[in-house]
């Protein structure tokens, strides 16, 4: 097996394009369990961790750029505030080691239909950068997956970043997880609210071959919503709510929990943010 | 990259994880690998001071680095504070799981320290900073006291008083030598190849010229997915792997039984079509399987009981008058598996005079050094078992299992030492688990509220295994009205179990357990004086007292919850019977200034080494450095396995016998050095060097419940233990999900050796019964067979997070007949558990659970909830 440390993002992007078939590694908690695993045994692996690029952030033009290689526990440290729900889907990932090393673009480039930080994305309408020798493209969060670990990403083309809209109202992240701690999520939910613009965003995890969003959910709460005075949801509007999300998931039976709980369990995510969300408007933490 | 302080070098190749360039190249053996998968934390280092789990890192990542295993965690005034604490506070039990948690604390610890003082930090706090540790044995209340305490600026000097756990030290150094640590020079590496089908003939095997050890029985047959069939060995792990997968197997495959609930239906395909194969079946139990009648896959019933036909009509009639007084209910549970932190391993080497080494992960030092002269046709003094520390074992390391086999064969071939460790998916598909069971249970009472009758019809899955017993342990409880109790097993073509800490009593009292709550509902009478006045014991009574007196039984709501978060109170009894070995031996020997001890006995962390210390050092009043005690190698005087709560029972006597009989020995060759209470001077003992006296495990008054020891049993000793568990808990009756919030633990073994080592031990009993009630579920592939949870991830054991607030409690009378006035916890501490989680779900939401784990979505079906 090869081993590629490029130490500049022209370097990274060269690598890739000479040996499309490298795999890249950014923490490796992924890539890494794979391989101690055994499911997987790559010719070439593409170290990203000395890449500089990778572990930056700032803002850009209304959006909050992050790195691909910025790790959770920078990301709960430095980026909070900008990208509440992210950095919300940040701090339940795993465990400190984990938080550690794994990152946004790993979770991006895994694309597993659990991972944390793809709820928030489509929730904010976070746009994925992709960069490869021939180019940069940015592409809507909610046109990046394709199914399990499959997304447009092109064999050349590496994760540069992801850009989150500066937040416009509340966001909120929730997840259930099989046990007390250290836990992959049975199911997520994250709702990102524009007030100003009086929108929704949604976005559902580990409840369908990709993440997800709730578009009709988003249409109802943007209707139903108190805007001006964040009143709590009527039972009824909270309940249909709910039904909206559960029903927009394509969940299925598998060794961390059924169908039919996933389902209910997201309605009961999605029944509480709408009430967080609604209590922050309240608040005036907007 | 700066190593522990020093500038060090290395050139791993770029498949080489950090744990294994400092384990396998650097020798820093004290990082363990676990999982491999990020999850258990065994392998945590502070990189540039952040903990990092290795296993995920490539080892290249380390360059330039400063790096911190636990071996430099201490500094130049001595161990880290949380080292100090982890041993003050017994922060551990097999301790192989210690130096990663150490390592995380320290960084904890100091940052903690570094942004608010010395404080102390909650205990949710502790728990996400170490959420991603796992710790088998449920170390996690000494883990939390610990990192408490340690945050606080208690332990930043030495403490004047030694540790409780004797190797406390050793441990959170990473110090302590575990059979995985063990690499010979010259030593080769063993994999074992494992069927792919359910069931099969073997047709033949293509081992492609690989040195090789063929495993298969008799008929050739393999009966479940992951059944080893031949073990190859080469000079390097990667080489070994190579030569594994290109083996080939050539299958005739057979129909197989892959679903416990249709086996034994007529027409299912058959596990054990003759009477040889039957006879050949493993066995999931200690001790001789009770005889049984085979039909097909179903084997039994086995079984006791007494006026079993008087039970019968009893409940046959009150069924068809429809009495209430009758609970009739079927509890189901499935297997659950040891998931000792180190996983089954062993080093075997044949030297020049054809003796046989063996570095094994073992709680039978003896039983393999015994079996293994039996197998290879030596004197058992020429085959030498060293089992220094066992990462735990919780009934899955005994006897003479494949490891060991495959590894001593394979150094004969080799002419080298072969080491074989499993790996965690091999660990968790075939290292035994507890049977799986649905327990038909039929209760009765009589008008008085009496217990009428008991039956109790138990069908064990214990896949392609054995021996279930979970019915006849009927036999333990609530006195002696008329009961029958039938245990069968249901064979399958799934791997086999093994015994597992108390052995179907974690079914069993699921069951009964649960049953007696209803019936305490049904006649309007508080459980816990239900139960006191079924069970006659006076040593329970005292524990049934004390729980009564407890104030969050006296204040339970009893049912009254309402709203999304709902607290319950429930209780569960257990009783387990008391063995000892009576051919238990300690020599005691004054070498260098001290007493030396030395026993066979292995240490699996449940404190035999400490048992023999503190014995020794309180009966001749020495100080801690005047006291070694060497445990773990056959060649050493005789002590049983650690298996049937009989280690603390057997050698607890007999090292207090032999401290005497040493006593009698100094006095004798020098007066003056035995003081008026009997404590030796330190300061004789250099001119006593040499003495020696050996002391026996010696006759309970009244003897035992048999004439002689039992094979593999040991000696049945009278009495029974017991335990009450109260355990409050709080339910989200919106997610599902069950948080156990406290537990008291009350527990009748008369008197403890060693307190804080024994209370411990009752704490790691709830946290495994947590795990059992709530998260731990094998999954299988229905169609293949093959085990889906093969990583710590989907196989859920439970971590710091869920662990309650435990409280133990020790009634220590009533065991005054008993030679030292102590027996074992190990089991009577956890086999009661999840029922009392079971009770305390159905108190807080009226639905009875009726199959462990509660999972979150039969949880919220039961209720009704949508
Ligand atoms: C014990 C444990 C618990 C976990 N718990 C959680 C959890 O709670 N929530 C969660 O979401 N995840 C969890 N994970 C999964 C993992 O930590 C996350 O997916 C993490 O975000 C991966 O980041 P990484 O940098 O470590 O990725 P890596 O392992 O380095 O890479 C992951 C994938 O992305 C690819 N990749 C990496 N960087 C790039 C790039 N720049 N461009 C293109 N492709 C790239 C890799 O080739 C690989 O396919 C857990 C993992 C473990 C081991
Ligand atoms: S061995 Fe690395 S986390 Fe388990
Ligand atoms: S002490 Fe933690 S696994 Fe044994």
């Amino acid at each position: 097996m090869d081993f590629l440390s490029p130490d500049t993002w022209a370097g990274a992007l060269a690598a890739k394009a000479a040996r499309p078939e490298a795999v890249p590694v950014m923490g490796g908690t992924d890539v890494m369990v794979e391989l101690n695993l055994g499911r997987r045994r790559p010719h070439a692996l593409l170290d990203l961790t000395r890449v500089p690029e990778l572990a930056r952030w700032g803002a850009e033009d209304g959006y909050t750029r992050v790195g691909a290689g910025v790790s959770y526990t920078r990301l709960v440290e430095r980026v909070g505030s900008r990208a509440p729900a992210l950095a919300a889907a940040a701090r339940s990932v795993a465990s400190p080691q984990i938080r550690n090393r794994g990152s946004v673009g790993g979770n991006l480039g895994g694309a597993s239909p659990a991972g944390d930080c793809h709820p928030p994305l489509l929730a904010a309408g976070a746009l994925v950068e992709l960069a490869s020798a021939a180019g940069v493209r940015r592409v809507p969060a909610s046109e990046f997956y394709l199914g399990p670990g499959r997304t447009v990403r092109r064999e050349d083309e590496l994760v540069a970043a992801v850009l989150v809209p500066e937040p416009r109202g509340p966001q909120v992240f929730a997840k259930v997880g099989p046990r007390n701690a250290m836990v992959i999520a049975v199911v997520s939910f994250a709702l990102a609210l524009d007030v100003a613009a009086r929108r929704a965003g949604t976005g559902i995890g580990s409840a369908g071959p990709t993440p997800l969003r709730a578009r009709a959910a988003e249409e109802f709460l943007a209707r139903e919503f108190d805007w001006a005075g964040g009143a709590d949801p009527s039972p009824e509007a909270a309940r249909r709510f709910g039904d909206l999300v559960a029903g927009a998931a394509r969940p299925i039976d598998d060794v961390r929990g059924s169908a039919a709980y996933r389902r209910h369990a997201l309605a009961v995510l999605a029944r509480r943010a709408w009430a967080r969300c609604a209590a922050e408007v309240r608040g005036g933490g907007v | 990259m700066t190593l522990n302080g020093a500038a060090a070098e290395a050139s791993p190749g770029s498949d080489t994880t950090a744990a294994e360039l400092v384990r396998d190249e650097l020798g820093l053996t004290g990082t363990k690998v676990a999982c491999g998968a990020g999850v258990c934390g065994a392998c945590t280092l502070l990189v540039d001071g952040t903990p990092t789990a290795s296993c995920l890192l490539p080892a290249t990542a380390l360059a330039g680095r400063t790096v911190t295993t636990v071996e430099g965690l201490a500094g130049p005034d001595g161990l880290h504070p949380v080292q100090r604490a982890f041993a003050a506070h017994d922060g551990m039990q097999c301790g192989y799981c210690t130096p990663g948690f150490v390592v995380e604390a320290a960084a904890f610890v100091d940052r903690h320290r570094a942004e608010h003082g010395d404080t102390r930090p909650s205990r949710a706090e502790i728990a996400d900073a170490l959420a991603g540790h796992l710790c088998r044995c449920g170390a996690y209340e000494g883990i939390y006291a610990a990192v408490a305490a340690a945050c606080a600026g208690e332990h930043d000097t030495e403490s004047p008083l030694p540790p409780p756990r004797a190797e406390a030290e050793e441990k959170v150094t990473g110090r302590a030598r575990y059979t995985t640590d063990v690499r010979p020079e010259g030593c080769w590496e063993a994999v074992l190849v494992r069927s792919t089908r359910a069931h099969a003939r073997v047709a033949a095997v293509d081992a492609g010229g690989a040195v090789h050890v063929d495993l298969l029985g008799a008929d050739r047959t393999v009966r479940y997915v992951g059944q080893p069939l031949l073990a190859v060995a080469a000079p390097t792990p990667a080489e070994a792997r190579a030569a594994a997968e290109r083996v080939a197997v050539d299958y005739r495959d057979l129909p197989a039984a892959l679903d416990p609930a249709a086996a034994h239906h007529a027409g299912a395909p058959v596990v054990y079509p003759t009477r040889e194969a039957q006879n050949a079946a493993p066995s999931n139990n200690e001790g001789p399987p009770l005889p049984g009648r085979w039909r097909g896959n179903l084997r039994g019933p086995s079984g006791f009981g007494w006026r079993g036909g008087t039970a019968v009509r009893r409940v046959k009639d009150a069924a068809k008058r429809g009495d209430r007084r009758l609970v009739a209910e079927v509890f189901r549970t499935g297997p659950q598996v040891h998931t000792a932190l180190e996983p089954h391993a062993c080093v075997a080497r044949w030297d020049e005079h054809g003796d046989l080494h063996l570095h094994t992960s073992t709680q039978a030092v003896v039983g393999v050094a015994e079996a293994a002269a039996k197998r290879w046709g030596l004197p058992r003094e020429r085959v030498h078992v060293t089992a220094e520390h066992v990462g735990g074992g919780f009934g899955a390391k005994g006897g003479l299992r494949v490891e060991v086999v495959a590894a001593a064969e394979l150094a004969r071939a080799a002419g080298a030492p072969v080491r074989l460790v499993f790996d965690r998916a091999e660990e968790l598909t075939d290292a035994g688990h507890r049977p799986g069971a649905r327990v038909e249970l039929g209760l009765l009472a009589d008008a008085k509220g009496d217990l009428a009758a008991l039956t109790m019809d138990a069908y064990n899955d214990g896949g392609m295994s054995t021996g279930g017993m979970v019915a006849t342990l009927g036999l333990l409880m609530y006195g002696n009205a008329p009961r029958r109790l039938r245990d069968f097993d249901v064979l399958t073509n799934r791997p086999p179990g093994a015994p597992f800490r108390g052995p179907g009593g974690a079914q069993f009292h699921w069951a009964l357990e649960q049953g007696v709550d209803m019936m305490a509902e049904r006649l309007g009478e508080d459980p816990l004086a239900l139960r006191r006045r079924w069970d006659g014991n006076r040593k329970r009574r005292a524990l049934y007292d004390w729980a009564a007196a407890l104030p969050v039984w006296a204040e339970r709501t009893r049912g009254a919850g309402t709203g999304r978060f709902r607290r319950g109170v429930g209780v569960a009894a257990a009783n387990w019977i008391y063995l000892t070995d009576p051919a238990t031996v300690v020599d005691l020997v004054v070498e260098d200034g001290a007493v030396v001890a030395r026993s066979a006995v292995q240490d699996i962390g449940t404190g035999s080494r400490s048992v023999i210390t503190d014995v020794v050092r309180t009966e001749l009043g020495l100080p801690a450095d005047r006291v070694r005690v060497g445990v773990g190698r056959s060649g050493w005087s005789y002590a049983p396995g650690s298996n049937g709560s009989r280690t603390t029972a057997s050698i607890g006597p007999a090292a207090r016998d032999a401290a005497r009989a040493l006593r009698e020995e100094v006095r004798r060759r020098a007066p003056g050095a035995v003081s008026g209470s009997g404590a030796l001077d330190p300061e004789a003992l250099k001119s006593l060097e040499g003495t020696q006296a050996g002391g026996r495990r010696r006759r309970d008054r009244g003897g035992y419940l048999t004439p002689v020891a039992l094979p593999g049993m040991g000696a049945p000793g009278r009495g029974l233990t017991g335990a009450v568990h109260v355990m409050e808990v709080e339910v989200d009756t919106l997610l599902g999900q069950v948080r156990p919030l406290r537990c008291w633990a009350g527990i009748s073994a008369g008197r403890m050796y060693n307190d804080r080592l024994a209370r411990n031990q009752c704490e790691g009993g709830v946290v495994q019964g947590i795990g059992y009630a709530l998260y731990e579920q094998r999954r299988d592939d229905p169609v293949t067979g093959a085990v889906l949870t093969t990583n710590l991830e989907d196989y859920r054991i439970p971590g710091i997070g869920d662990t309650p607030e435990i409280t133990v409690h020790f009634h220590e009378e009533g065991w005054e007949h008993v030679v030292g006035g102590g027996v074992g916890i190990g089991e009577v501490s956890t086999i009661g558990v999840a029922a009392a989680v079971g009770n305390a779900v159905h108190d807080a939401t009226g639905w009875r659970p009726r199959e462990v784990p509660i999972r979150p979505d039969r949880l919220l079906e039961g209720i009704g909830l949508k």
